[in-house]
């Protein structure tokens, strides 16, 4: 089935497939399991375990020693073979534990727990969030206790949680929210009281807001104000910036700071599991599709699953694969080896055919416009980059590159190929660390 | 590890137009049936014109490419200019002649100002420009006069007068059609029109074949390859302008311009959908498109009149090129200060 997404400032519409999806619950699990280091922006964390060592499933194998940095459990009970350098799913290279699946289970197969969280005190939660390893994958992957603590003790907190897909090509966070929406509430719940928060903001797209009753809103949220809050249908509507500012604009109006966590709905399970089930972050759900797959499923995957297994449990290639996308066909990154592992970041495999596969040959500008007419920022993308090119860093670049958003409608419209927002990206993380852009 | 032979790149992964190259080919393609016809009305001089132009623009490209070392950009655009100034220039110029003219008009108007998105005028525009200001006697001349108008009492009887010769199925034709869809709104359509609309007379390639030049910018709109803004804007704004006020000079009746001939004579619809969205020459928001598009409504209707122009058509889109750099100054402007003008 062809779905269709209107940008939020042109008529015009992103095609693309989307077939029925199903949960099927648990994937095979690995016999070997790539374990990522790093699973988020920050550092890589520091392996606890040698080779050779048996681990338990659960059990800390990398322990995040900066603030950045995340706890990292062994995914399956097993040996740790080496430490490896391995392509991730985010396009650069990393270590990587490698452990061969092997011994009995603890989490696996046991009745899950069901934890009282709501008598316990706030910093025990931020205590059992950050040994679980919790990330938030609202924006990049980043960790989540770290902004949990800073608006708790910056005071008269919010936390917004928004409750579709960023890139919609994704689809996994309207699945979740269609399927597990009580665990993604109450994980959001048991998030507001972590920081503290006094207003927490349920952000949807839908027509109308098709998730539980205001009085049980109450009863989950208890004294925080709940405001369910709808975005656009359309595309970018649920960026960061687009999502921050319906939220600031909402506290300035009521006169209180904009001392605000996000997080998407990935997050916000991960912290049911972790306080609810009292499970680490050893596996993630995840969405398999795409023209050139067997079987589109939605699974849950153990982390360090190379994505060569998932495919194969999904039915394998049905026709000769172009590209393999993780994370959305709007945002995401190509991957190019078979045994890149299923991250805590992973959200969405594509696996898209030859003919699927968008022609990228650079050309000059052809003056068309259409960047400058889709810019949900308001920006000017084809000047913004020529100002790049030429360096004049006038104010007005610098102010431009600041607005921009990353959404990426600028390229996904541009006849030239040209990658515009990576190149204002780029420019604006020069400009980040103190370097002309 | 397996490595496999998979294309690293970044998002995004689904792209709502096809590629330069692929545009150029769409467009290039939408002309194969003008020139199929040309070669089963065997017009063989207009075909020659065609080939000799498109030497002549591959030439320039060559000409600018090669002593400069720079990188030739292949996107065909060149070649889909050739083709272009072919048909827009008389069936039966001499070879050499419009090989030198589209040669010239392609180097000047194109390469020199940079090639593909960055030339001021239309490089097609200037290569008929050129070829006519050289020679005019080479044009046909103005169909429609003013005393024809005055004569008859309308655009269209007056281009009669000259020597019209309607095609065979034309009266069966305007006659289905008036007993059948045109009934309902209870327009009555006179003898004629089909024979404009199929293959209308005038010695020059592109005025002929109107039918498949509509059918083309719906295949053109469709894919996105052009814009539809400018000629719709401009078809608008030269039809109203030819209803309301084409005649009142001649026989002083305001509102009684026949818009349909000036539709289907002097190329208005090839120039609409072929040379004004040039996207190197246009504004890039949507408000400068439409300013751009009815600018050369008005300036179609001060050149052309009520249709019939061999080059009003051409001189237009040379004139409106020359004033969007001003619009699109102002746009700029407006979109530093506003931010919303797009």
């Amino acid at each position: 089935m062809m779905r269709f997404v209107r940008f939020s400032r042109s008529f015009e519409s992103i095609a693309y497939e989307a077939p029925e999806l199903s949960f099927v619950g648990n994937a095979f699990l690995p016999s070997k399991a790539f374990v990522p280091l790093q699973q988020n922006d920050g550092k890589p964390s520091m392996p606890v375990v040698t080779p050779g060592e048996r681990v338990r499933e659960g059990q800390l194998i990398a322990r995040g020693g900066q603030p950045e940095s995340v706890h990292v459990h062994a995914p399956v009970p097993g040996v740790v073979k080496e430490f490896a350098t391995i392509p991730l799913p985010n396009g650069k290279m990393g270590k990587a534990a490698v452990i061969e699946l092997s011994g009995s289970f603890d989490i696996l197969g046991r009745k899950c727990e069901h934890f009282p969280w709501k008598s316990v005190p706030e910093s025990e939660i931020l205590r059992v969030l950050e040994e679980k390893g919790v990330i938030n994958t609202f924006d990049a992957p980043k960790a989540l206790v770290p902004d949990l603590r800073k608006a708790k003790k910056i005071g008269k907190a919010a936390l917004a949680i928004r409750l579709f897909d960023a890139d919609p090509t994704c689809q996994l966070e309207a699945a979740l929210m269609d399927k597990k929406r009580d665990m993604v509430l109450e994980g959001a719940a048991i998030l507001a009281a972590a920081c503290d928060a006094m207003e927490v903001f349920l952000i949807h797209n839908e027509k109308k807001w098709s998730g539980i009753s205001e009085k049980s809103l109450e009863e989950l949220f208890q004294k925080r104000t709940c405001r369910i809050r709808r975005a656009s249908a359309r595309y970018p509507s649920g960026s960061e910036g687009l999502i921050r500012s319906l939220v600031v604009a909402e506290r300035n109006k009521a006169e209180i700071n904009s001392n605000c966590v996000y997080v998407d709905t990935v997050t916000a399970l991960s912290a049911y599991d972790a306080i609810v089930t009292n499970q680490p972050v050893v596996c993630r759900t995840i969405v398999v599709t795409g023209t050139a797959l067997g079987r589109p499923e939605i699974l849950t995957v153990r982390i360090g699953t190379p994505i060569g297994d998932v495919i194969e449990e999904c039915g394998g290639f049905k026709s000769p694969p172009g590209r393999i996308v993780v994370n959305g066909l709007l945002s995401g990154t190509a991957v190019y080896d078979l045994d890149t592992p299923v991250t805590k970041y992973t959200k969405s495999l594509h696996i898209m055919d030859t003919d699927a596969c968008p022609d990228y040959a650079v050309t000059p500008c052809v003056h068309c416009g259409r960047c400058l007419q889709v810019c949900p920022a308001k920006i000017d993308p084809q000047r913004v980059v020529k100002g790049i090119d030429k360096a004049k860093h006038t104010p007005q670049l610098i102010e431009s590159l600041k607005k921009c958003q990353y959404c990426g409608c600028c390229a996904i419209v541009c006849p030239s190929r040209i990658p515009l927002h990576h190149r204002i990206r780029e420019a604006c993380n020069r400009l980040t660390k103190g370097n002309a852009p | 590890m397996k490595k496999t032979g998979w294309i690293v790149s970044p998002a995004p992964f689904i792209l709502t137009r096809p590629p330069v190259l692929k545009m150029t080919l769409i467009i290039a393609c939408t002309l194969i049936p003008q020139l199929c016809m040309l070669a089963f009305a065997r017009d063989y001089a207009a075909l020659l014109t065609v080939a000799s132009t498109l030497s002549g623009s591959v030439l320039a490209e060559a000409a600018y490419t090669l002593p400069t070392k720079r990188r030739a950009v292949f996107d065909a655009s060149a070649l889909l200019a050739g083709v272009l100034a072919g048909l827009l220039l008389p069936s039966g110029m001499n070879p050499a002649i419009s090989l030198i003219v589209s040669f010239v008009g392609i180097l000047i108007g194109r390469n020199l100002f940079g090639g593909t998105g960055a030339f001021w005028m239309n490089p097609v525009a200037i290569t008929v420009a050129i070829a006519y200001i050289g020679n005019s006697a080479l044009f046909p001349a103005q169909v429609v006069t003013g005393e024809g108008i005055k004569t008859v009492g309308d655009a269209f009887g007056a281009f009669k007068l000259e020597n019209f010769a309607q095609i065979p199925n034309d009266q069966a034709v305007t006659g289905a059609a008036n007993m059948g869809f045109l009934r309902l709104f209870g327009i009555k359509l006179p003898e004629g029109y089909v024979t404009l609309f199929w293959n209308a007379p005038s010695a020059i390639p592109a005025f002929r074949y109107n039918a498949i030049t509509l059918a083309a910018s719906i295949v053109l709109i469709a894919t996105n390859v052009i814009d539809w803004i400018v000629p719709l804007a401009y078809l608008a704004t030269y039809g109203l302008s030819v209803y309301c006020f084409s005649l009142m000079p001649i026989t002083g009746a305001p509102a009684s311009g026949d818009v349909l001939f000036a539709f289907l004579t002097g190329g208005t619809l090839f120039i609409a959908f072929y040379l004004l969205p040039e996207y190197s020459t246009n504004p890039r928001t949507r408000v400068g498109k439409v300013i751009s598009g009815i600018l050369a409504g008005i300036l179609a209707f001060c050149v052309a009149g009520p249709g019939g122009s061999p080059v009003g058509g051409v001189f237009t889109v040379i004139v409106v090129n020359a004033i969007n750099p001003i619009i699109e100054y102002l746009e700029n402007r407006f979109i530093a200060s506003a931010g919303d003008f797009a």
